[in-house]
């Protein structure tokens, strides 16, 4: 579990992070969500011991980030995949990258070799380990950094706009093999993103507004206070923002968030009032 | 033309020079720069460049690529070939005036050219056929004795390694702000040598930009992935094995032959 308690952070004076107290399972996906500048990187940062709490304290699995002798404990507990999918590669070879990690914490070959074989195929990229990075589209090469941290075992994944300089197709395939990483290796995922649709399928949406937290609850939840989701500089998603304007305009339809249901929503509302004319 | 730059960009492949240790590679690499720095003579600097031609065969690497790398040192390689030519006084063999063109002057720019060109091969070979990885562990257990004079060879080894994988991807992005720039009224190609450096300027500072910001965030990535936790383990194991004895005598005999050229010339 991840447990950040009364967490503070400035820079230059300006608070970037305001008393913030979260806490994350694993086996669980919580979008962080919230404008540029909201804090929603740092706030990731603090849980990977990139950056230590100047106030408060985070513990992962009960160790303090402050605590240097733990640091490398901590970061092989919780991975970070990071916005830029050309940047994180230190290896020009998909299995040798995916081995890096491995080989920094001095584990024996064999394991190396173990470990990387999982890692790629739990990242669905087995087909692609001799590949250059190089070569590769930028949906694989943000799933060859899941594959570089997945070969650490970690119990928990950060992913700090993860998809945000990919195609709507690679997007797709990053948040596939995501949910699939939380549904059947348990791995406790914090998605930072800024859109929406990707906010829907998480268990869970915490919304961080100039350092402190907004809300935190269910999608459903969180999306149906549309205007607290304004206030944050927010966007509902294309299908909320639908049924609002069914609303506005006097129609009797709830708040959907995904596609499928707004269909369902549009459909049975279509034959309510085809019955009401007749 | 930047995008031509081949020295740190690796090539997969499973040829015998592949396959070597990245050690012996390395040593290789070094001694082969040495031995082309010190040549002195066309028949040394031939067998030096027997030697490229030669390594360049069993990489399996198209040699059309691996001339590629040397498209963006022409300039260089002609400035410095055209100062060797007409500043190096001896035996008259052409002149107008008060230029004039001499027979060592003809020697020497020749062989300076020369040089830079199976420098320049040599060393692409290597970074061709080695993942920069792997460079990076076989550096790192060459320097390891440093280790006791408190040198940090891992460290050294790790930023050699990425400044060598870097050099294409920074080339790349060279091109791109061009391409950006040139889209945007900019014109890199015309007008006087001047003029044409001016022009160059302003793609100066967005590199530098991205360069820091790319480092920036691979220094974070590593980070993540617990690098500087302690000593790593590659899981390639190093193996010094009969291609690298057979590659180690050649180099040995190589040097020799250049050495007895050398000696009686």
């Amino acid at each position: 579990m991840i447990e950040i308690n009364g967490l503070c952070r400035s820079y230059n004076n300006t608070e970037v992070l305001k008393n913030v107290t979260l806490s994350f399972e694993p086996g669980t996906l919580t979008a962080v969500l919230g404008r540029n500048g909201s804090g929603k990187s740092t706030l990731a940062r603090h849980i990977n011991a990139i950056l230590l709490p100047q106030r408060g304290y985070v513990r992962v699995d009960r160790l303090d980030t402050s605590d240097d002798s733990l640091v490398y404990d901590i970061r092989e507990r919780v991975g970070m995949v990071f916005q830029n999918p050309e940047s994180q590669a230190a290896a020009s070879i998909v299995e040798d990258d995916t081995a890096f990690a491995p080989e920094n914490l001095g584990l024996d070959t064999d394991e190396i070799i173990k470990r990387v074989d999982t890692a790629l195929r739990d990242a669905g990229i087995e087909h692609l380990r001799k590949k250059p990075i190089s070569a590769l589209s930028g949906g694989q090469k943000q799933l060859t950094a899941v594959a570089g941290i997945l070969a650490m075992r970690p119990g928990y994944m950060i992913f700090d706009e993860g998809t945000s300089m990919l195609d709507p197709e690679s997007r797709k395939r990053v948040m596939d093999c995501v949910i699939r990483l939380k549904n059947e290796l348990g791995i406790g995922i914090i998605w930072i993103t800024h859109y929406m649709e990707e906010a829907i399928a998480a268990d869970r949406v915490i919304i961080i507004d100039r350092g402190a937290i907004k809300a935190d609850g269910t999608p459903e939840d969180v999306f149906s206070d549309t205007e607290l989701i304004a206030d944050s500089g927010l966007e509902l998603p294309p299908s909320a923002r639908l049924c609002m304007r069914l609303i506005k305009e006097g129609f009797d339809i709830p708040l959907a968030l995904t596609a499928e249901d707004c269909a369902k929503e549009i459909h049975q509302l279509a034959q309510r009032l085809t019955e009401e004319k007749r | 033309m930047l995008r031509d730059i081949t020295i740190g960009r690796y090539v997969p492949g499973n040829s015998a020079l592949h396959r070597l240790d990245p050690r012996t590679k390395l040593l290789g690499a070094l001694v082969y720069s040495a031995a082309v720095l010190s040549c002195s003579s066309f028949i040394s600097m031939s067998a030096a460049g027997a030697a490229a031609a030669a390594a360049a065969l069993i990489s399996k690497i198209p040699v059309s690529y691996i001339i590629k790398g040397l498209k963006p040192l022409r300039w260089f390689i002609l400035f410095t070939v055209i100062i060797n030519l007409f500043c190096i006084d001896g035996k008259i063999l052409w002149h107008l005036g008060a230029v004039h063109i001499t027979y060592e002057g003809v020697s020497a720019a020749a062989l300076l050219a020369l040089r830079f060109i199976f420098f320049v091969l040599g060393t692409s070979l290597l970074t061709l056929t080695t993942p920069p990885i792997a460079l990076t562990d076989g550096l790192a257990r060459l320097l390891r004795p440093l280790k006791a004079v408190k040198l940090p060879a891992d460290d050294i080894a790790m930023i050699i390694s990425i400044t060598l994988r870097f050099i294409p991807s920074f080339a790349d992005e060279a091109e791109r702000i061009m391409k950006a720039q040139k889209a945007r009224g900019a014109d890199f190609g015309s007008g006087s040598m001047i003029s044409r450096v001016r022009s160059i300027m302003p793609v100066t500072i967005p590199l530098f930009i991205s360069v820091f910001r790319r480092a920036d965030e691979l220094s974070l990535a590593m980070d993540a992935r617990c690098y500087g936790k302690g000593v790593r383990n590659p899981r390639k194991k190093f193996f010094f094995g009969r291609t690298d004895a057979y590659f180690s005598l050649i180099m040995i005999i190589f040097c020799g032959f250049l050495a007895i050229i050398e000696f009686f010339n």
